[in-house]
């Protein structure tokens, strides 16, 4: 039991916590600029600055010990902390009229809550390079406090290990992969820098001059871009979306990757206009002459509740899978896949499909010293809790001589929803049958199928992307995007999540 | 009777927003002229140069050439107590964008490259004020009293700071007062 004093008042406490964090739980606001909450705290800006028995020190990385004394309102560190940001504010741009996060950053808000009126020392004392390399980020040094969040959450949370401080004193910079352009950096573009940084120096290109995050609609979700399905935060305004951040209180505790972050807002905003159609709510209108020669084919891009609608519909409903999955006897949590000592990985480059996943192999390879083989490499041991992760390729023999974990990554984000509903039957089986219509619904068509669609009469295609296949098709029908429905889906780990409506489209 | 405080304004390197701001306190005028205010170098009197023993100059805009560096050490000289107003007087502003640059890249854009500059001539002259390497804000050139960020403030900030000085009192913009864009 430790006992100390706040502000005079005496506490107790039998955990091991940070001072702020006490402060927090007891109502006592003090400011952080380097501090975040899901990140390990370094106390480098001082700006939480407290006073323990004479002694100034900063709150977020300091222990509550024993007898402490803490003062955390005294006029003394109230002029101390302004000071502090004036230092913070001095030598760089930190023009707050000319940056596009302006109204919407927490180093502005500490100008605010202090009551900064004026720049005492002098600013634009070194000026850096503005990096516009990158295809999704700005990035410019000349905003930058060195807080270090981005660095930190690029290695300790995201796992790449891009980011670094370079140089000293005031030359101190930011740098990707030691000194390359960001853009040919190995940046995998997850994005979180630009969620941590507490200034306009990490900026979403895609995102800039849309809305400030309070002027927009937040709306809890979770990513449907692949079958890791994490967490995310959709903000809204109007009838677009401005950015797409991870969520930190989800199931996989803030990780994403650029497929979610900025592929699905740029598809979205795509297709966003014209009207579509809702296959939940409106398909029987539109398809009606359904006969016993009619066929539906269902991939892995359509949620939970769309595939039983159409399997209703339809006489016969096959699946369309690049590989046939597997429902694994007992499917490991994303939690467990923190806790192996070997990950086998074969047929996939990570960094550029599931970057969730292997956020979460990199951050494991270096910091609990995990084994990582990848399976092309040819000989290896197992030793340890072995994890293997495949395309599904291999034999059941294969997998279980191997004698360790498994885990497939289907191509498509509700494969596993779709081998519940439809099962096994696969296109393949259409060979033995007579049909003369083709109706085909997928989101994202990504697999080659001209092989079968040249035996049908007529040929249907229900897909966001209308342009892309008309070729092949008689005609092809525009559907409503994933923001657009609400629906579930299982996610490679066999658990159900579901998705709000984030939009409402006009509906065929 | 109590003595009127004389009230000055300069505009450097800005938009003349703040002026416009200021005279935007419309009616709150007439309200700072009867609590005891009355102007000499301001837009209503059109005067450019601030007379001795003025009480309260007002700055608006950044120093940028070696004139403004002038006018700006006049008013300090001038002045018992010298506010800078507006984003560019406090911070710097929209003119420190140059600050990126050298003077003669800056040169050559506007009057060489520039696509609707036909003579491309440099101006040049005596009387025209040469270009600093760097813009400053005021408090880099004089020492000054009291700030008004915003751009520009708006006139409630401005009434604020003129009737608590007024009164003789200290004043300090909170909240909705305080703005930096």
């Amino acid at each position: 039991m430790k006992k100390f004093k706040i502000n005079s008042v005496e506490y107790s406490i039998d955990t091991e916590k940070t001072i702020f964090e006490f402060l927090k739980d007891i109502g006592i606001y003090v400011p952080t600029l380097c501090y975040h909450p899901y990140l390990r705290p370094i106390g480098s800006c001082r700006v939480c600055v407290i006073k323990d028995r004479g002694k100034f020190k900063n709150s977020c990385a300091t222990i509550i010990d024993d007898g402490m004394d803490i003062e955390t309102h005294t006029p003394e560190l109230i002029e101390m902390r302004k000071w502090i940001l004036q230092f913070l504010f001095s030598e760089r741009n930190h023009y707050c009229m000319y940056c596009c996060v302006t109204n919407d950053c927490e180093f502005q808000n500490l100008g605010y809550y202090t009551g900064l009126d004026h720049f005492h020392f002098p600013t634009f004392k070194n000026i850096f390079d503005i990096d516009n390399s990158h295809p999704y980020i700005l990035f410019d040094n000349n905003r930058c406090v060195l807080c270090s969040r981005c660095v930190r959450v690029c290695s300790e949370v995201a796992g790449h290990f891009v980011l670094s401080e370079n140089n000293k004193g005031e030359h101190s910079i930011i740098v990707a992969d030691n000194g390359v352009q960001f853009g040919k950096s190995s940046c995998t573009s997850c994005g979180l820098c630009v969620q941590v940084c507490p200034t306009g120096t990490f900026v979403d290109k895609y995102s800039m001059y849309l809305g400030r995050s309070w002027e927009t609609q937040k709306i809890g979700s979770y990513c449907f871009s692949c079958p890791v399905g994490c967490g995310i935060e959709i903000y809204k305004r109007g009838n677009n979306i401005v950015k797409i951040y991870s969520d930190w209180d989800s199931f996989t505790k803030g990780l994403i990757c650029h497929k979610g972050r900025y592929e699905a807002v740029i598809n979205y905003r795509k297709y966003k206009n014209g009207s579509n159609i809702d296959i939940y709510e409106n398909l029987n209108k539109i398809v009606k002459d359904i006969d016993e020669s009619s066929v539906a084919v269902v991939d892995g891009t359509l949620f939970n509740e769309e595939i039983e609608k159409i399997r209703g519909l339809f006489p016969k409903t096959f699946a369309l899978y690049k590989v046939n999955p597997k429902i694994l006897d007992n499917p490991i949590s994303f939690d467990e896949l923190d806790n192996y000592q070997t990950y086998i990985i074969a047929g996939w480059d990570l960094n550029k499909e599931y970057g969730t996943i292997g956020s979460v192999i990199k951050r494991n390879k270096y910091y609990r010293n995990c084994k990582v083989i990848y399976l092309d490499e040819g000989k290896f041991e197992i030793s340890g809790k072995t994890i293997f992760i495949y395309k599904n390729y291999y034999s059941s023999n294969f997998l279980n001589g191997l004698d360790c974990d498994h885990l497939v990554l289907p191509l498509n984000t509700n494969d596993v929803g779709l081998l519940k509903l439809i099962g096994n039957k696969t296109l393949q089986e259409i060979d033995n049958l007579e049909y003369s219509s083709l109706f085909i619904f997928s989101r994202d068509l990504n697999l080659n199928i001209s092989n079968i669609t040249g035996r049908f009469k007529r040929r249907f295609l229900f897909t966001i992307d209308v342009d892309r296949y008309s070729e092949l098709f008689d005609e092809v029908f525009p559907i409503v995007s994933e923001f657009e429905v609400k629906g579930s889906f299982y996610n490679l780990f066999n658990q159900l999540l579901c998705v709000d409506r984030v939009f409402d489209r006009e509906v065929v | 009777m109590k003595k009127k405080k004389l009230v000055s304004t300069i505009w450097c390197e800005g938009c003349s927003g703040c002026h416009m701001s200021f005279l935007d306190m419309d009616e709150k005028l007439v309200d700072l002229i009867k609590k005891g205010m009355t102007f000499s170098a301001t837009p209503f009197t059109d005067l450019k140069i601030p007379p001795h023993g003025t009480d309260i100059g007002i700055i608006e805009g950044s120093v940028a050439t070696d004139t403004q560096e002038e006018e700006v050490k006049m008013m300090r000289e001038r002045c018992k107590i010298v506010i800078a107003i507006g984003d560019c007087a406090v911070f710097g502003g929209i003119p420190t964008m140059r600050n990126k640059y050298k003077t003669t890249e800056i040169f050559s854009r506007a009057y060489k490259q520039a696509e609707t500059n036909h003579n491309q001539h440099l101006p040049s002259g005596e009387d025209i004020s040469k270009l600093l390497d760097r813009v400053k804000p005021v408090n880099e050139v004089i020492k000054v009293d009291y700030y008004i960020p915003g751009c520009p403030p708006t006139p409630e900030a401005i009434y604020e700071a003129l009737s608590k000085l007024i009164e003789d009192q200290s004043p300090e913009l909170k909240g909705k007062l305080l703005s930096y864009e």
